[in-house]
């Protein structure tokens, strides 16, 4: 991928100067269909070979239920009320009806509709992944910017040293270390929670207390973006940086705030947004680990526990969710790029 | 106006004659044969408080300071727990007095029975693993306890009997609540021995527990209990649904225990105590029991609770769904009438000795009829909603994040619960639960990780305290599996030379921190009416395990390895693993580790039964017939979790357990569980590692939990309620 947006960006380099990119409506609808289309039997595939994977691993959703002891009968009877005493090609038959009418089963855990717990679960993590995403890419990019303008200076060497230490250090890790530091030494923010359970607040201050909470577990989930973001931004804009169109920009007596932005970071972007939108899909596992360490109470932890409790229903609703959002997440990520790159065509 | 008036007259009144009261029982004393000046007295600027008169010659002419300690109160009135009398006390670090005017001198200074009130709320069950002293052992008829060695010569040495009184155990391991390290102890009436080795030689060899002062703080340091406040408490794991009485699973429970109540509840000692059942009677040796139920007592949604309840919850829940429940009493039942609203009849095909152990909130909870009649149980809304008897009502349930249950004010239990309000808050990670603790977001943690057991127990606003059960189950104990099905543990020497290969002292200190002592067999030394000590014990012993092996017909090979065998565990075992293939080594056993989810390593074990050696925590219960039979009886062999997983068969043992049930009579059973244990230790078909005793934390101005049982919070209450 990196290798073919690097190709991309030499052809732009030996061009003129890249214009502003128009995207034809009738050629994006069109593009946006077949790009559906595909989707399909990727997320069909996803079905199967989840459904097999979670089946045929060992465990027993019945045990967690049953907590501790039972007997044959109790098993026997709790099988074969969820269904669990069919052959597995029945079972996925079944499952994969009721999915395409709409139906994703019942939590075994949860006793409740899978959609009802996915839904109740889902507006923590888009908050958390949503100020991770959008706090580290924005800040990603400014610092990779500032490496870029001033290399080889404290700022650069500082810049560096810093993503690098926050793109080495795993998630799990680096929650606890702000924990320890910002919570318990200088209590700043609270340890752990999406709210105070204490207090009941309203308005204004509930807003507050959930932001109060965000701030360690989005720190600790974003780090690897902005350390990616920052890295990539700088390699890329030191490269573009050289090219002759930049130096032709500034001889015809740009300002190089314009240099910068609309000649030179334009094209150094390219990279920068293939990598962000890829990482969606790795940025869910690292909210698993966010949302265990601070006790949040999002879509990660849900996979997690589902997983332990092999609530089968519920782990297939969310895989497929995840395996859709990544499919939507590229094709946003395209047409960011088309939008960035004029020469890139809906064909 | 006028009835302050009244008040203040009346307190007049009162102290007038307390004075009055004070002088007549100074009388007798001043007329003793002992007399003294009223004006002795010393204060004590390290906690400003003065002795005098009687108590300070006693305190002068027995061991002062070393024996007695400080004074902790002035002299003060006080209601005896024994005769419900009052008499004029003082506290000390290591003591009580007790002034008994009416007794001749120098019986008129009796010391309060510290070590047995100590005793009692420490060990409820009993003391642990005591074993009697060999080393110029004396032995007490009035208590079949033996003191000697160093214990005996400091007995002898201070005041024997007048003093320390008699001994109430023998010697034991007891982990210190003051520095998390184990000593050998024993109780006596008025004191708790501790041995310090690393002071041999010294007069501080033999220290005494600061009874008196433990006993002060119980009683005064946090008053009497006050209405109102919040507790914050950290679960791991969401409950999913909150109706317990379908399921046995801890996650449900330990929130749901709070809502709902069992027809007999059980007290410290795991002694059946009523509940919704105020009483009960046992007819035909054990084959009909008849509870007669609390009046008044209402639903949440005010409907009356009624003898139908308990019949519907047993017919259509617990029976059904309780997998515990289900399997223990389903076969063994005839039927459940309810003649009136206030009378439960349960009849047996044959006695059945265990039955009120079983009914507290943690094994039968009692759900509403009016809700679920006619219902799926599996599926009911009600089940996110529930509805219950308890002391705590059901509020909201955000999941992932929190439980919220309020006082439920019309509680039968008059008076109870003390807290407006109980949030279970969901912290999936130990440490970050630790962590919300310490900073005061959470106010209690069901258990503590070893790593931050040190940090925990050096801050002063957080106390911690052992318990032995709670809504997960109770008294249990850690166990390994060997499949005795397949070589090489179907051979009798292997096992036995495996289990003497075992450093289990190393294990209890380095692995689980202290949290539990060393098992003897298959039940639980907290189980004390029912354990003996009794058994074939089998120590560390790396040369007689070798032996054992060689004859056994498994020499070393070349490389020195006898054998190899894998160890099925869940990740949280993996240290436990690690040590043990460590010690392993010393006898040519090669142990590979093959560590998985917990889901799957009970598959692989219980389930699928691939497996050289497995490990289970095996709850016994409050009774053995809950949680030890189900291991051991051959008709439980089958592809259930928990169930007989070594696959031991022995038709007396069998015989026995089933001879065991149908007794009423404890005394009884506890000799043919006795019977059971000597004849499974001879055996040895599993390796039993650790009667667990796991640590929960909490903030200090909390009192009250109940770190045992199911109802944790029913009589908790906060010395801070406005916080």
């Amino acid at each position: 991928m990196v290798n073919a947006t690097r190709q991309i960006r030499m052809r732009a380099s030996t061009s003129s100067t890249p214009g502003a990119g128009r995207i034809g409506g009738f050629f994006l609808g069109r593009y946006l269909l077949r790009r559906m289309l595909q989707a399909v039997p990727v997320v069909l595939g996803v079905l199967v070979i989840t459904f097999v994977l979670i089946h045929i691993a060992p465990g027993d959703p019945i045990q967690i239920l049953a907590g501790e002891g039972g007997d044959a009968d109790y098993y026997a009877r709790m099988h074969a009320y969820y269904g669990l005493d069919r052959s597995l090609p029945e079972q996925f038959v079944r499952y994969a009806f009721a999915v395409f009418h709409g139906d994703f089963g019942y939590s075994f855990s949860y006793q409740q509709p899978v959609y009802s717990v996915i839904l109740s679960r889902l507006p923590a993590t888009l908050l958390l992944m949503g100020t991770a995403l959008v706090v580290s890419t924005t800040l990603g990019l400014l610092l990779g910017v500032l490496a870029a303008r001033r290399p080889h200076t404290p700022l650069d060497y500082g810049i560096t040293a810093t993503t690098l230490a926050g793109y080495s250090m795993p998630v799990f890790w680096l929650g606890q270390l702000l924990v320890i530091v910002f919570a318990v030494w200088l209590r700043w923010f609270p340890v752990q929670g999406i709210s105070s359970v204490r207090e009941s607040y309203t308005g204004l201050e509930a807003v507050g207390d959930v932001l109060h909470h965000l701030v360690l577990p989005a720190i600790s989930l974003g780090m690897l973006q902005l350390a990616v973001t920052s890295r990539l931004t700088r390699t890329s804009l030191r490269e573009v940086l050289s090219e002759d169109f930049v130096r032709t920009a500034r001889a015809k007596g740009l300002s190089e705030r314009v240099v910068l932005t609309r000649h030179a970071l334009r094209n150094a972007l390219l990279p920068v947004v293939t990598v962000v939108g890829g990482h969606i899909g790795t940025m869910l596992t690292g909210a698993a680990l966010t949302e265990v360490i601070f006790a949040w109470p999002g879509l990660g932890r849900l996979l997690l526990d589902a997983t332990l409790n092999r609530d089968y229903p519920l782990l297939m609703a969310i895989f497929i969710m995840v395996s859709m959002t990544v499919v939507v997440a590229n094709l946003l990520t395209d047409l960011a790029y088309a939008w960035l790159d004029p020469r890139v065509r809906y064909n | 106006m006028a009835r302050a008036t009244k008040t203040k007259s009346t307190q007049k009144w009162l102290s007038l004659l307390t004075v009055l009261m004070l002088m007549m029982a100074a009388l007798p004393a001043l007329g003793g044969s002992v007399s003294y000046a009223q004006s002795d007295s010393r204060t004590f600027p390290e906690t400003g408080k003065t002795v005098k008169g009687r108590f300070l010659q006693y305190w002068n002419e027995h061991g002062g300071l070393a024996q007695q300690g400080l004074p902790l109160s002035d002299e003060m009135q006080e209601k005896s727990d024994l005769n419900g009398k009052t008499y004029t006390v003082q506290y000390f670090e290591r003591a009580v007095f007790e002034l008994h005017p009416e007794n001749q001198a120098p019986y008129d200074v009796l010391l309060t029975l510290v070590g047995v009130f100590s005793l009692k709320s420490t060990h409820p069950l009993g003391a642990p693993g005591e074993k009697a002293s060999t080393e110029n052992p004396l032995k007490f008829a009035a208590t079949s306890k033996v003191v000697g060695g160093k214990f005996r010569d400091y007995w002898e040495k201070n005041g024997g009997l007048a003093q320390q009184g008699y001994p109430l155990t023998n010697e034991f391991q007891e982990v210190s609540t003051v520095d998390g390290k184990t000593y050998t102890v024993q109780y006596f009436e008025r004191a708790v021995f501790e041995l310090h080795p690393e002071n041999a030689g010294k007069p501080s060899e033999v220290l005494l527990s600061l009874l008196g002062r433990f006993q002060y703080e119980r009683k005064y340091a946090a008053g009497s209990p006050q209405h109102g406040g919040t507790a914050v408490i950290a679960i791991s794991t969401d409950p999913g649904q909150l109706n317990s009485a379908i399921t046995t699973s801890g996650n449900t429970h330990s929130v749901s225990d709070q809502i709902f109540n069992g027809l007999v509840g059980l007290d410290e000692s795991l002694n059946p105590i009523p509940e919704l059942a105020k009483s009960w009677d046992i007819a035909q040796g054990g084959k009909v029991y008849t509870f007669h139920l609390q009046s008044n007592v209402k639903w949440h949604d005010d409907q009356p609770f009624t003898s139908a309840d308990v019949k519907f919850t047993f017919e259509q829940a617990l029976l059904k769904f309780h997998s515990r429940t289900k399997a223990a009493l389903e076969s063994v039942l005839d039927g459940i009438d309810a003649p009136d609203p206030l009378t439960v009849v349960f009849r047996f095909k044959q006695p059945y000795g265990p039955l009120l152990q079983r009914l507290d909130v943690v094994e039968a909870p009692i759900i509403p009829m009016h809700i679920y009649q006619g219902k799926d149980l599996q599926n009911d809304p009600a089940n996110l909603k529930p509805i219950g008897t308890g002391p705590f009502k059901f509020v909201d349930y955000v999941k992932g994040d929190h439980v919220t249950l309020t006082r439920n004010p019309n509680y039968f239990k008059s008076g109870l619960p003390y807290l407006d309000r109980v949030i279970y808050r969901i912290i999936p990670n130990a440490s970050t639960a630790a962590q919300a603790l310490e900073q005061g977001e959470v106010d209690y943690i069901g258990s503590v990780q070893g790593s931050d057991l040190t940090r925990l127990r050096s801050n002063k606003d957080i106390t911690l305290a052992q318990g032995y059960g709670g809504s997960g189950g109770s008294v249990c104990q850690d166990v390994l599996i060997p499949n005795l099905t397949k070589d090489p543990f179907n051979t009798l020497e292997v096992r036995q030379a495996f289990y003497m290969a075992l450093d289990r002292q190393f294990i209890l200190n380095q692995v689980y921190f202290n949290q539990g002592s060393l098992s003897t067999g298959p039940i639980s030394k907290q189980l004390a009416w029912a354990y003996t000590p009794d058994v074939h014990i089998y120590s560390y012993n790396v040369a007689a395990a070798n032996d054992l092996l060689d004859k056994a017909g498994y020499p070393r090979q070349r490389n020195g390895t006898r054998f190899s065998i894998t160890f099925t565990h869940a990740t949280s075992f993996d240290k436990l693993g690690a040590a043990m293939a460590d010690q392993l080594k010393a006898v040519g056993i090669n142990l590979q580790q093959e560590s998985l989810d917990f889901n799957a390593a009970v598959d692989k074990v219980f389930v699928k039964k691939n497996f050289d050696l497995g490990i289970a925590s095996y709850c016994n219960g409050s009774d053995p017939e809950i949680g030890v039979r189900r291991a051991y009886v051959s008709s439980n062999i089958g592809p259930i979790a928990f169930s007989n997983g070594a696959g031991y068969r022995n038709s007396t043992v069998d015989q026995l357990f089933d001879q065991a049930a149908t007794l009423t009579d404890r005394g009884e059973r506890a000799k043919i569980y006795a019977q059971i244990q000597k004849i499974i230790t001879d055996d040895v078909p599993y390796f039993w590692l650790v009667d667990s005793q796991g640590f929960r934390a909490y903030r200090s101005v909390f009192k009250g939990f109940q770190v045992s049982k199911g109802n944790l919070v029913e009589q908790a209450w906060s010395t801070q309620p406005g916080r």
